[in-house]
């Protein structure tokens, strides 16, 4: 290819002005050991533990900080809710296990219940009821469970042979 | 009594010759930083330069230059010897660079360096303002400033090919083995390239 050299000398003198575009002096003093201060730090990061990578990785990226505080603070509260959650279930069926060993009275206004052994009554026979409420009649269930079916009732129904 | 110091014998001449660069490199390798140190100081100022000439920007420049040789020294188990260092750390540059120039695309800022002093001082320069030039008002400046506008206007590659051969000097090949790609491509993309800056610059340039 003939690259006609005489109509580019011109050009080529007036780009030897862009060596002339030099930093300021001074510049490259400390460029080699900022370079070896870079390569350090990084093998410092490989040899290092993985907490110390870790951590190490929260200097370089803040944005990693955010990040990572977001997922745990999401993860807590989410755990919080499952926890009162699962708890509030627990306690409903150990209250209504209880109830149904006889293990613990249920919380029940003072006036639907009477449990004083002096007051007794052979002709009332007092039985808790948890589930089906087949034995009290269909139209007493919806008093004695909730939408979620876990409220239990002490039921108590005089027998009219006695 | 004076006590005379003894006479110190005196010293030698700094004579101490230059590591050659293919030592620097293997000791490099076996993790040697005060070699891979000695590596950067010779030939940070042309990779800067360049990175500079192609960026147009003397803080991406600098970040650009420092990851380089930072990539580097983490590949150096990768040079096998074929080309020199020199031309391996900036064939690393020129990548790094021109991913950030695609990455930059719309983003075109310039900041470029002052000339220094000695540009006023060079005979080639002053004798193309006052003979060359039509417009003999032009400072160096001006000149400059339009210069690199022409530079910005070409494309990364034909930019680059310049660069290397008009304003750093490289041979063909030597741009070839950089560019990784054949001589007549390097000749045909530096004429192109010449082509544009002289219509871009046929205000300032007979």
């Amino acid at each position: 290819m003939n690259q006609m050299p005489d109509d580019f000398q011109d050009l080529q003198r007036l780009l030897r002005l862009k060596r002339h575009e030099q930093p300021p002096p001074g510049y490259f003093e400390g460029f080699s050991s900022k370079v070896i201060a870079e390569i350090k730090a990084s093998q410092m990061v490989h040899e290092g533990s993985w907490w110390e990578r870790f951590f190490i990785g929260f200097d370089a990226k803040p944005a990693l900080v955010c990040a990572y505080s977001l997922v745990v603070c999401s993860s807590l509260l989410y755990g919080l809710g499952f926890f009162g959650t699962s708890e509030a279930n627990f306690r409903n069926e150990s209250v209504a296990q209880a109830i149904w060993f006889g293990t613990e009275t249920p919380a029940l206004p003072a006036d639907r219940v009477d449990l004083r052994a002096d007051r007794f009554d052979s002709r009332h026979v007092s039985f808790p009821l948890i589930g089906g409420a087949t034995t009290v009649g269909a139209e007493k269930a919806s008093l004695l469970f909730d939408g979620t079916g876990l409220k239990v009732n002490r039921a108590s129904y005089p027998f009219a042979d006695r | 009594m004076t006590v005379l110091a003894p006479i110190k014998p005196a010293e030698a001449p700094a004579t101490r010759r230059p590591v050659e660069e293919r030592v620097l490199v293997r000791r490099a390798k076996s993790g040697d930083l005060p070699a891979f140190d000695e590596l950067v100081c010779r030939y940070q100022e042309r990779v800067y330069a360049t990175i500079y000439h192609m960026t147009a920007n003397h803080e991406d420049a600098h970040d650009l230059a420092q990851e380089s040789f930072i990539k580097a020294y983490q590949a150096l188990k990768t040079f096998k010897g074929d080309s020199s260092f020199f031309t391996w750390v900036y064939r690393i540059a020129i990548n790094k660079t021109i991913n950030f120039l695609k990455q930059r695309k719309n983003k075109t800022h310039i900041s470029l360096n002052d000339l220094d002093f000695n540009a006023e001082h060079d005979p080639d320069l002053m004798a193309l303002i006052s003979e060359k030039t039509p417009r003999r008002d032009v400072n160096l400046a001006e000149l400059q400033e339009k210069l690199n506008a022409a530079m910005q206007k070409l494309s990364d590659v034909h930019r680059l090919v310049v660069t290397l051969h008009d304003v750093h000097g490289l041979s063909h090949e030597e741009i070839s083995k950089i560019m990784d790609c054949n001589t007549g491509t390097v000749r045909s993309r530096l004429f192109y390239a010449r082509q544009q800056l002289q219509a871009y610059l046929s205000d300032y340039l007979k």
